[in-house]
């Protein structure tokens, strides 16, 4: 038995059966067991480290699984780097393994090198470089329990070379296993504080109106059953933050729509008057607020969400309660008083405008996704304006089928992402919703796409421009457009077909719809090339 | 405001850079920091000061703590701590002056550690008003360098940083 063995056995130990990754010199030992071990653990080789990174990420998203992504040293991991940081922004369980160059060539820039574990301490949960096949072990079992507990997030494991490739005797083995101590969580509260319990109970029970926002702790923690019921207990409106699209069925009247279009667009009368606002899985991110703090910190403020450090970070509360989403708001409801039902009247469910006309516009593209595809499908986005549009205008019913990197906003994530949720969900459908800026960064991913037979809907919101970039420039430098028109745009058609993809360039609604549908039906890839006008926002 | 913080963490390679990396990337501006291994070799102690407001300092506890490295934190009562620091200082000395800088250190208790034909080395340990006192003091000597090694601190009395309070 070698490092790579034990590393590959640990991992199906751990219930592993896809890594993401990419070949290189240091990490061959590694390669060489998982041929041997095909039928158990499948690799998906991608086209780019990051294009790994990112779906390992949309894996452990999909499936409520650790995500594992394997490169090789120096260029192939910081090819994760921007792919680690979204997990790291967004709170997903990923274990990046990264190899290193042999224990004596460390620190004296040797080909390939570099301090990968210096670079990804800011971006990680935690990370290590192993020392020994002891440490090995250690670290691996450690990154399981570390990624998973409490708030989620990446960890990083850098291995030289050597140690992978030494050679162990079962004796050896069997020490190292023995005397493995298991990692002890760290001090993450399972009893909550009895006084802000009781602070939270009469502070809701006070409260004539009150005010929920969700954020993504309360998918991650698949507490949408609890938060359902305990919204409906005491009649609040609940708002949410992106990465809680769905947590609260977009149908359900007490959903007030999106946070951050509640704030700009200072409408929904329920907030504006609210006494309490209760906040649940969410760290009031600065895209999520805007600027206004102080209208939320007017109120009387409770802040539930598993990590201590959110707490008072960025809004000051008058009440919070530490723990696991789920678990608090299941004994929150039981304490708390019923409160009458009364109809809120929330202004997202009165904007219903459905158009009739054949014109291709954004939201009329996202709602017979919708229609065509159902609710089953999972809607995985890049980042820009049709990362807007869909958190806008897409109706999700069902909580996790939003991936997006919410927190950090990579460009370039969407490919990546989608090959990993389908990976993660093999039977529901997975589209993706993309722009030309978004597209042209990873677009080397439809190679993996093709490979692994994934049927990857792609919905390419083809605009000529960055969008979102170039809004900006309208309002803030008034039209003084400079490098975000993108005039000379590939044939996307052709492109996919280069990659062995079906495509179609799409100018009216009822060619989407036909288009969409065929390939639904098809089982296979296949990319929508929607021409919408610049000026669209 | 300044504040002391005693953090216990790992005795192991990487763990400083981890929790000064921390301090960098969050912004939070560490005054002085001392390091060093503890009565379990397993584990070390980092002692930082730091200058902030109550709001800061209960996020740079609360991110410490998610550090797996970090065992405990603790942030030192004020009035209910005990401090010191060792400062080196090199001072220009000839016949002319030896000795008042002589009397100046012995006012200090400060010990002389070295002696050459133009210089003098002394050494303090101590509490901040006392340490930037005698470095004022002796700056009119002329001083050449000076090398300080940051508080180290504990609570005073029965309490300390292992017992919940």
């Amino acid at each position: 038995m070698n490092g790579a063995k034990l590393l590959v056995d640990l991992l199906i130990k751990h219930d592993v059966d896809t890594v993401f990754g990419y070949p290189g010199a240091t990490v061959l030992s590694v390669y060489d067991v998982l041929n041997s071990h095909k039928n158990i653990i499948k690799h998906i080789r991608t086209s780019h480290e990051q294009g790994a990174a990112h779906a390992a990420d949309g894996y452990a998203r999909a499936s409520g699984k650790t995500g594992i992504c394997l490169s090789t040293s120096g260029p192939g991991a910081t090819n994760l780097v921007t792919g680690i940081a979204a997990a790291y922004m967004d709170s997903v369980p990923v274990i990046f393994i990264t190899g290193n160059v042999e224990c004596d060539k460390i620190g004296t820039d040797s080909f390939q090198e570099v301090d990968t574990t210096g670079i990804t301490m800011p971006i990680t949960k935690h990370n290590h470089m192993v020392r020994s096949i002891e440490e090995l072990y250690t670290s691996v079992n450690d990154a399981f329990i570390i990624a998973n507990e409490g708030r989620k997030g990446p960890v990083l494991i850098d291995i030289p070379q050597d140690i992978l490739e030494q050679n162990i005797s079962d004796s050896e083995y069997k020490k190292i296993t023995n005397n493995y101590i298991c990692y002890k969580s760290k001090n993450i509260m399972t009893n909550y504080d009895t006084t802000q319990l009781e602070l939270a109970v009469k502070l809701i029970n006070e409260s004539k109106h009150p005010f929920i926002l969700i954020g993504g702790g309360t998918v991650s923690s698949k507490a949408s059953e609890e938060l359902i019921n305990f919204a409906e207990k005491i009649n609040s409106p609940v708002s949410c933050t992106f990465m809680a699209l769905g947590a609260m069925p977009n149908s359900h009247p007490l959903f007030a729509g999106g946070f951050s279009n509640i704030c700009t667009l200072q409408k929904e009368k329920t907030f504006i008057d609210s006494d309490l606002f209760i906040a649940i899985g969410t760290r009031f991110s600065n895209r999520t607020t805007k600027t206004d703090k102080s209208l939320i910190e007017q109120k009387k403020v409770i802040h539930i969400d598993v990590d201590r450090a959110e707490i008072n970070k960025n809004i000051s509360s008058d009440c919070f309660l530490v723990g696991d989403a789920k678990k608090v708001l299941e004994i929150l409801t039981d304490k708390i008083n019923k409160k009458a039902k009364t109809d809120l009247e929330l202004s997202h469910h009165s904007d219903v405008e459905i158009s009739q006309n054949d014109e291709l516009k954004p939201k009329n593209i996202l709602q017979e996704i919708k229609n065509i595809i159902g609710e089953e499908a999972y809607i995985v986005t890049d980042v820009g304006l049709h990362q807007l549009w869909t958190a806008q205008f897409y109706p999700f019913e069902k909580p996790g089928h939003f991936i997006t990197s919410g927190g950090f906003g990579a460009m370039g994530f969407g490919v990546g992402a989608a090959i990993g949720v389908h990976l993660g969900q093999k039977n529901k459908p997975v589209v993706l919703i993309t722009g030309d800026g978004s597209f042209n960064m990873n677009c080397n991913e439809l190679a993996t796409v093709y490979e692994n037979n994934i049927p990857l809907i792609i919905v390419l919101m083809h605009n000529n421009s960055l969008g979102l970039v170039r809004f900006i420039q309208k309002n803030k430098f008034k039209k003084r457009y400079f490098e975000t028109t993108l005039k000379h745009s590939p044939n996307y058609v052709m492109l996919a077909k280069s990659y062995h993809i079906k495509g179609k360039v799409i100018r009216k609604m009822s060619d989407f719809k036909e288009n969409l549908l065929m390939a639904k039906d098809s089982m296979k890839p296949f990319l929508l090339d929607c021409r919408i006008d610049i000026n669209e926002a | 405001m300044y504040r002391t913080i005693s953090i216990v963490v790992d005795n192991q390679a990487g763990v400083l850079a981890k929790v000064s990396n921390l301090f960098c990337r969050r912004g939070y501006n560490i005054d002085s920091l001392a390091v060093g291994t503890t009565e379990n070799p397993l584990l070390s102690r980092i002692t930082v000061v730091v200058q902030c407001n109550d709001r800061i300092l209960e996020q740079i506890v609360h991110q410490l703590d998610k550090l797996v490295c970090v065992h405990k934190v603790k942030v030192l009562k004020e009035d209910a701590k005990v401090t010191r620091e060792l400062v080196l200082i090199k001072v220009k000395a000839d016949s002319s002056n030896r000795n008042d800088i002589i009397q100046i250190a012995n006012i200090f208790r400060a010990k002389i550690i070295d002696i050459s034909l133009t210089t003098l080395t002394l050494e303090l340990t101590g509490e901040d008003p006392k340490t930037n006192a005698l470095l004022d003091m002796i700056k009119y000597f002329g001083v050449i360098e000076v090398a300080r090694t940051g508080f180290v601190a504990m609570d005073r009395g029965e309490s300390n940083i292992y017992i919940e309070e």
